[in-house]
């Protein structure tokens, strides 16, 4: 009986050591991918890395071609999908420095062929939203920009992260929400965003140092458009003046005088609003800062116009047109292109979704199987226990029985006689004899000898062999050899049973005893016979004796 | 500013074209989708679609094809919008009706331009010129194809900064126009040649013959009252006398202009007119004067140019809309079958824990029995 549940408890360890080596194995890749993953979070965000990029933003201010090369051959050796999309960020923004709209869309778009099956970081989702804020505001679909960042500063969890790269992205798209905001005019809105987005920011890095001064420029051109003069002239002075002393960020720079020659034409000194945006000029004369020299030209046409200087007037003004038509179709090209792009990526997302979910489905569903997998299996198991249980619960029962029959064979005898049917050609006196003649087979032992055969047990009864063979089947309910296998099994659980002296051969001592051939042949058929195997018994009956 | 200018003509001319519906419930839906066609494209192409499958007609298909061209264009959808001109191309082959070959292969020429596809639209407009050779001479349909064929070419060249050659086309384009005997569109039609011509003057520093087109112009605009016509022929000759420092006569002129075109709104004539204005102040020193339709003219600016991009927004916004739809409906879909998965499971667990619990128990119990059996005998 121990041996059983032994024997079941030891299937169950098998069976758990099986799921634990399973675990083990996840637990193992889980680690893999878990260090994996660090090493490249790690990796990215490594001081490597970060210089890099800092370089690249700074180049960025200065030379966009430059920029645009240098960004491109870190592009191309790192395989770290994060900074990739921070580097195509940089050189979709030095396109749309170079008012080439359409090739910053492009290098935008490139990076939206990341590796789908990996999952996107927070960062990620937060990056590629602000670029797509970013190109809306290029392309003059302000309203799509505004939609997105809105969406972005709603979310606590960026507001909140200590992440740097959260933080000044977080800076970023502020400043974006102020410009979207100064377009349509709510300049105490766009106040309010540069702000916030100075909140964001620290003085660690160029990027960081560059927004401020952005943020700074943006702040004094809102001051003035809110006819706030005085305030407006010391924070364009103060700017302008660390950059004069700093001379490497000629856009920011030129971008600030651009800006003080508002000032100065809105005060009807042409003079000094020209000689101010020559200044700029010349600082960015050579480089390819398209968008701000539209700017510049612009303002320098007007007032030289103002100044009745025609020359001049016409000369900047067809540069201001010819740049202007430029960069107009050179939108037009972009527009075009990210609508087609919107459309490609949204399609892209929903069916990045779709394998999500059903990936979910799938390991739910597949969990939810095993479990009842799992639980058929067991129920499997102890309903075959039942079986055996059952036939062991019989066998004890009727060997209590027969102890009992032992004492009143006879009766039992003629009780089995007449309730004998009689639908046999033998006759019922013949019958009755081969019964009797069994009977006393059955008390002999002499089923014990190996030899025991169906021809032996004829000739030692007289019988024919073939009336004996009929008799038996008819009236034991098994064939000659089940029959003789019975009373071989009952006869040595008996023994073990009553003489306590069995209970320490071993088992192929008492196969042989009992007439058996084969050690194995007596395990099964004592398995058959009694429902567990003889080493159970065996132990089941010394627990009771003890 | 250039661009602009070219937009107006087309609209004249496609117009021109597009108002033959005959059918009521055809005609209807037709004109609704034209309405719609810069507001929201994709209504335009969802009915365009739809006019489609029912049509049989060769000349309306032929307009609905058009249709869709242009509203593959207010899409930026070059690709869709040269499948249907190249489709509607294809059709007018098949008629033999050689005045309506030549109109379609003009609009094409016309939706080339609007592409800026300039090659391909003179490509087009040269096939129109062979077509037009196979017209019985003299006729007014000739006459207008031919002028409207040499305008169309004139804007391409202006707008190439080509303004020689275009000021030849131009010019011959107004020798047919005078040629058809008086028609009234005919007139809004010259208005916009000679409007084209004086500036083509003036960018080749001809004031004096600028001035001359620009009164021709606004003349042929008072004949067919069309106010907004004339009052983007003001606004040139204004710029003749700004060119000649008259900054006075050109405010009178501009103010002139604004009246006529208050009741019309057109963004676009509004623009160009206050950026004059401001102009002519800032020249005359009038700061004030100067900053008011400064801000006037950089508002329409902006009104034209978010009014440009809203056919883009909203395409942008229905992509967004139908994602949404399309994953929230996604959701709902996995959603429904996990708890379904879940509703099975629930059914299954408990089901064999139960019959597992009764078995254990029979199970102890035969245990028992057997232990009984065995210790009492």
């Amino acid at each position: 009986m121990k041996t059983i549940s032994r024997q079941i408890v030891k299937k169950n360890m098998k069976n758990k050591l099986l799921f634990r080596k399973m675990i083990e194995n996840r637990g193992r890749i889980f680690l893999l991918t878990f260090t994996l993953c660090f090493l490249i979070t790690n990796g990215q965000s490594g001081p490597d890395f970060n210089s890099i990029a800092d370089k690249a933003f700074q180049k960025l201010y200065q030379n966009p071609d430059e920029c645009i090369s240098y960004t491109q051959g870190f592009l191309v050796s790192d395989q770290d999908i994060e900074d990739k999309i921070v580097l195509q960020n940089i050189i979709s923004q030095a396109f749309a420095m170079k008012g080439d709209y359409m090739q910053s869309v492009n290098s935008f778009s490139q990076k939206e062929n990341p590796d789908r099956n990996q999952d996107l970081s927070y960062f990620m989702q937060i990056f590629g939203d602000y670029n797509l804020a970013d190109q809306y505001q290029n392309l003059g679909l302000y309203n799509q920009s505004k939609k997105i960042i809105t969406h972005l500063l709603s979310d606590q969890k960026l507001l909140k992260s200590n992440d740097p790269k959260l933080r000044i992205t977080a800076a970023k798209l502020y400043q974006l929400q102020a410009l979207n905001l100064g377009i349509n005019r709510d300049y105490s809105n766009a106040l309010k965003n540069l702000n916030k987005s100075d909140q964001y920011i620290t003085n660690d890095n160029e990027d960081n140092k560059i927004i401020k001064t952005e943020n700074k420029i943006f702040r004094s051109s809102y001051l003035m458009k809110q006819n706030k003069l005085t305030d407006y002239k010391k924070l364009i002075e103060n700017v302008i003046s660390e950059l004069e002393k700093e001379k490497k960020h000629p856009f920011l720079l030129s971008l600030a005088y651009e800006n003080l020659s508002r000032f100065y034409f809105l005060q009807q000194d042409y003079k000094t609003s020209v000689q101010k945006l020559e200044l700029g000029l010349l600082l960015i004369e050579e480089l390819p800062f398209n968008n701000i020299k539209i700017k510049i030209y612009e303002s320098l046409s007007r007032s030289y116009f103002a100044l009745h200087d025609d020359i001049k007037y016409h000369q900047y003004n067809k540069y201001y047109n010819d740049l202007r038509s430029k960069t107009d179709s050179n939108t037009k090209e972009g527009i075009r292109y990210i609508v087609k792009l919107v459309e490609t990526n949204q399609n892209k997302t929903l069916e990045f979704e779709k394998q999500n979910y059903l990936k979910s489905f799938w390991t739910s569903t597949l969990i939810l199987s095993a479990i009842v997998i799992g639980l058929l299996i067991y129920f499997l198991v102890i309903n075959n226990k039942n079986k055996d249980l059952k036939k062991q619960f019989d066998f004890f029962e009727r060997q209590n029985n027969q102890q009992k029959q032992i004492i009143q064979p006879v009766t039992a005898l003629t009780k089995s006689i007449d309730t004998e049917r009689n639908s046999n050609k033998i006759s019922k006196e013949k019958e009755e004899e081969i019964l009797q003649k069994l009977e006393e087979f059955e008390q002999s032992g002499r089923y014990l000898n190996k030899n025991m055969s169906l021809a032996m047990l004829s000739a030692q009864m007289e019988i024919n062999t073939k009336y004996l063979s009929e008799v038996i089947n008819n009236n034991k309910e098994k064939n000659f050899n089940g029959y003789i296998n019975k009373l071989r099994i009952n006869h040595i659980a008996q023994l073990l049973k009553t003489d306590p002296t069995f209970l320490n051969y071993k088992v192929s001592y008492l196969a042989e005893y009992s007439g058996f051939s084969s050690h194995s042949a007596f395990t099964t058929v004592f398995k058959s016979v009694t429902g567990m195997s003889p080493n159970a018994y065996i132990q089941e009956i010394s627990k009771s004796k003890v | 500013m250039m661009k602009l200018r070219l937009k107006i003509f087309p609209l004249i001319f496609v117009s021109f074209i597009f108002i033959n519906g005959q059918n009521t419930s055809y005609t209807t839906l037709f004109k609704k989708a034209k309405l719609e066609i810069y507001d929201n494209p994709d209504k335009t192409i969802q009915i365009g679609k739809q006019l489609l499958k029912n049509e049989n007609d060769l000349k309306k298909t032929i307009d609905i094809y058009m249709l869709l061209s242009t509203a593959n264009v207010a899409k930026r959808n070059f690709e869709e919008s040269l499948m249907y001109i190249l489709k509607a191309k294809e059709l007018s082959q098949k008629t033999n009706d050689i005045k309506s070959q030549v109109s379609v292969l003009v609009s094409v020429a016309i939706q080339y331009q609007q592409m800026e596809l300039f090659s391909k639209s003179l490509e087009t407009l040269n096939e129109a010129d062979q077509y037009l050779a196979k017209l019985p001479e003299k006729t007014t349909e000739k006459h207008i194809e031919t002028a409207t064929i040499y305008a169309i070419k004139g804007m391409i060249y202006k707008s190439q900064s080509n303004s020689e050659i275009a000021l030849e086309k131009f010019l011959i384009s107004i020798e047919n126009f005078e040629k058809v005997l008086v028609k009234k569109t005919t007139y809004s039609n010259m208005s916009v040649v000679y409007y084209n011509i004086g500036y083509c003057y003036l960018n080749l520093n001809l004031i004096d013959k600028a001035q001359q087109a620009f009164l021709q112009s606004i003349d042929c605009a008072q004949r067919n009252n069309a106010k907004s016509l004339e009052a983007f022929a003001l606004k040139g000759m204004s710029e003749v006398y700004k060119q000649k420092h008259e900054n006075k006569t050109a405010i009178h002129l501009l103010a002139q202009a604004e009246s006529l075109s208050k009741n019309t709104g057109d963004i676009i004539l509004n623009e160009g007119i206050y950026n004059e204005m401001a102009n002519n102040y800032l020249a005359m020193r009038q700061q004030d004067l100067y900053q008011l339709y400064n801000k006037k003219y950089f508002e329409m600016r902006f009104k034209r140019k978010q009014n440009e991009l809203s056919s883009i927004n909203q395409v942008i916004d229905n992509h967004n809309k139908e994602t949404s739809v399309k994953s929230q409906k996604l959701k709902s879909q996995y959603h429904y079958m996990k708890i379904l998965s879940f509703i099975a499971a629930g059914i299954f667990i408990p089901l064999l824990l139960y019959f597992i619990l009764k078995i254990r128990k029979q199970n102890k119990k035969f245990q028992k029995n057997i232990q009984q059996i065995i210790r009492t005998s």
